[in-house]
């Protein structure tokens, strides 16, 4: 493995981190803000040492897979450090492990916060926990292929290290393209919901802020009560719809908008996805009226936010769902795990996974029946290969395992099962608020011990990486043989 | 890419000059913030919590020289409310000139309207004492005091709006000073990191290099006919190769002569 050229992209990752460091730095200054410093001097700190190693290493094109890998591991480790440097020089409630715990939930696009006190904050400081929402949503990486030139085989090498195989299904293009494709939607849908909002009464300030923690499914808000603050049945309905569109494939947003064949209205993942997630809906309104928490409408309007606020891994709230029936807790949780669609700026488990993993549960029931038929698998008319369908079944167990391990390590800790349980959920789904009266829709992770925060921050890049990419470099730095 | 190893290294090492003067610059300004707290400190709240105790000083002797006037002292009880009088207003002077606080002014004013209340009222009972009894007395000084305790607690409010300004500007000193040391422990750890990606980049880029040519050099053997260390670089060490090998050829042609 060539360190000095990993180096050199790190270097890259660096440079852009600082970009909007400086955008941040611009508004507390234009606002006289408490946060001048720490925003100013972290931006230069990346640019000076993000230039350094373009001065010494050759421009490369050639990567290996491996170098790949550890340029998109190593990219978002080194920008979750580096992006809790504002935080930890600002201070207040941020001390060394809650900046690194903030920053990764914003990189990762949890969502999940140690903030007691979200709107005493400066808004430069907003902006950059926000912005690494937006930076996170399209991915650290991909941000750098989108503006490295000529990089053309290092740009495939650390695309396919950066994306799984099976959200290239609905991509029929050049790595270029796509790279470009993820850009336009994700930036265009930014737009439109910022307008919207803006529309809808948010300041300006706020209704960006709110777009970017929507459409990178991160969940970060300006208020401490999140969306509930505004209590206006619009907002929540243009959120959830841009919530909804984030956690779709990019490119079938893509292909819907040209107006191509194969689009979201004639996949059968997205149809079967929306069709779970509505009969989830029906399920929790129609508890919450049985137990008298709320009216119809009210229940069908929180139960649909909340659903989809979590289904897509985003984590707003308008009410605190600690107080709801456990039923629909558990409903909940099952989103929570299942969360939305490959492609997307969502994390967790994945639904197309989940739909896979059904499929190929009727195809062995099936070739159990017939020993000697041969059996395909496909998803949207695409024929899945045995090694996708083996890395999804395979992905399954081990994201399982890690929940397993997860909430074992917590409540080793004398966490609460529940805590444990729906925390390790929530970090590793990159969903943002667990269950429970700690870290609910309402709460926050600052009372839990610092080796809690570390547990959680690892399950959110690992949550984030998919975890495969972790494990892959990991063998690779062990493996003598490499 | 940079092509000389000199500029290479002199921009290394300019990058953390200009790390090291940035972060110098940020804790001169920083520190600089921590000055402006405890001059407001100092200056603002400190002189208003002296005056609003000079008030509550002069507002309580006006009260003993009402008492002493009422006892029959009247000519040193008449001179103790005058002075009172005069020490109250002009505290009221300078904390009027010194509105440090939000919504200082209006406690200010609500000071105004209390004591001159009370001074009305003290007035007045020293105009009136000579015509009645020591019940009466007893009774008008009882009144007074409910004027003298609303007074007495319009300067106590002031003097804890200040005190929760120093409190206030104690804490944003704290945060301040810990703000002002941040660049400079922030530096220090990437100085550190600086310094070992720089001995990495000397070593991968300088020290390998020149090793190879070393090696390269001592297995040499004039039927090979050129030395080719694999360097990959176009900067000083290539030139050296390059020259090196250009030398070998004019003393292997002399040679040949």
């Amino acid at each position: 493995m060539r360190v000095s050229v990993i180096a050199k992209y790190l270097g890259f990752v660096l440079l852009f981190n600082a970009l909007l460091m400086y955008i941040s730095a611009v508004i507390s200054i234009f606002l006289r803000e408490t946060s001048i410093t720490p925003l100013l001097y972290s931006a230069i700190l990346c640019t000076i040492v993000g230039v350094f190693p373009q001065i010494f290493v050759e421009k490369t094109e050639e990567l290996k897979p491996h170098e790949g890998i550890a340029i998109s591991v190593l990219g978002w480790i080194l920008t979750c450090i580096v992006g809790s440097i504002p935080y930890f020089m600002w201070g207040g409630e941020f001390t060394l492990t809650n900046a690194i715990f903030e920053s990764t939930a914003g990189y990762t696009t949890t969502g999940s916060t140690i903030l007691t006190n979200i709107e005493m904050l400066p808004k430069g400081l907003l902006f950059w926990r926000s912005a690494t929402h937006f930076i996170g949503g399209m991915g650290i990486i991909l941000f750098v292929l989108l503006i490295l030139p000529n990089a053309k085989a290092a740009r495939t090498s650390i695309y396919r290290s950066e994306v799984s195989g099976l959200s290239m299904l609905n991509f029929q293009m050049r790595m270029r393209e796509i790279v470009r494709i993820i850009g336009i939607v994700y930036a265009s849908l930014i737009l439109a919901e910022t307008i919207i909002l803006w529309a809808l009464g948010m300041t300006f300030f706020d209704a960006i802020c709110h777009s970017f923690g929507t459409l990178a499914t991160g969940g970060f808000s300006t208020k401490n009560t999140s969306i509930a603050f505004y209590n206006n049945i619009w907002i929540e309905i243009t959120i959830s719809f841009f919530m909804l569109l984030g956690g779709m494939h990019f490119g079938l947003i893509y292909a819907t908008i040209t107006g191509r064949k194969q689009n979201l209205f004639t996949s059968d993942v997205v149809k079967t996805y929306l069709a779970i997630i509505f009969i989830g809906i029906l399920f929790i309104s129609f508890k919450l009226v049985n137990d008298h928490v709320y009216n119809w409408g009210e229940a069908f309007r929180h139960a649909s936010f909340q659903v989809v606020s979590l289904v897509t891994t985003s984590g707003f709230a308008t009410v605190d769902t600690s107080v709801w029936p456990m039923f629909t807790i558990v409903v909940l949780i099952y989103f929570s795990i299942q969360c939305a669609m490959i492609g997307s700026t969502t994390g967790g488990l994945k639904f197309d996974r989940v739909y896979l993993f059904f499929q190929t549960f009727l195809k062995q029931i099936k070739q159990t029946k017939h020993p000697n038929a041969v059996y395909v698998l496909k998803m949207d008319k695409t024929l899945i290969s045995n090694e996708i369908e083996l890395q999804s079944m395979v992905y399954i167990i081990v994201y399982l395992v890690i929940l397993l391990i997860s909430t074992l390590a917590l409540s080793a800790m004398d966490i609460d099962l529940i805590t444990s349980f729906s925390g390790s959920v929530a970090t590793l789904g990159t969903i943002g608020p667990g269950f429970g009266k700690t870290i609910g829709s309402m709460g926050n992770f600052s009372t839990l011990p610092d080796a809690a925060k570390y547990i959680f921050s690892t399950n959110m890049l690992l949550g984030r990486l998919e975890i495969m990419n972790v494990i892959v470099l990991l063998v690779s730095l062990t493996d003598k043989n490499k | 890419m940079l092509k000389s190893l000199r500029t290479k290294i002199f921009s290394s090492f300019m990058l953390l000059v200009l790390m090291l003067v940035i972060a110098g610059i940020m804790s001169i300004i920083e520190f600089n913030k921590v000055g402006v707290s405890i001059k407001n400190v100092m200056d603002d709240n400190y002189k208003s919590i002296e005056q609003t105790k000079q008030m509550l000083d002069a507002l309580e002797r006006e009260d003993s020289g009402l008492l002493m006037y009422l006892m029959g002292n009247r000519e040193m009880g008449s001179q103790t409310i005058n002075t009172a009088y005069s020490a109250i207003q002009d505290a009221i002077k300078i904390a009027q000139n010194n509105i440090t606080e939000k919504d200082e002014d209006k406690y200010i004013n609500n000071i105004i309207k209390k004591y001159e209340e009370f001074h009305t009222s003290v007035k007045q009972t020293t105009d009136t004492s000579e015509q009645l009894t020591l019940e009466e007395k007893n009774e008008i000084y009882l009144q007074n005091q409910q004027l003298f305790f609303s007074a007495k607690k319009a300067i106590n409010e002031l003097m804890q709006l200040n005190q929760e300004g120093v409190y206030k500007q104690t804490n944003t000193m704290k945060e301040n000073s810990k703000r002002a040391m941040m660049p400079a422990i922030v530096s220090i750890v990437a100085a550190i990191v600086f310094a070992l990606l720089l001995n990495f980049f000397i070593s991968e880029y300088f020290i390998r290099p020149i090793n190879r040519l070393i090696d390269g050099v001592k297995s040499f053997y004039p039927e090979k006919g050129i030395i080719n260390s694999g360097i990959k670089s176009n900067d000083e060490i290539k030139r050296l190769e390059t020259e090196t090998n250009n030398l070998i050829g004019r003393l292997l042609r002399l040679k040949n002569k």
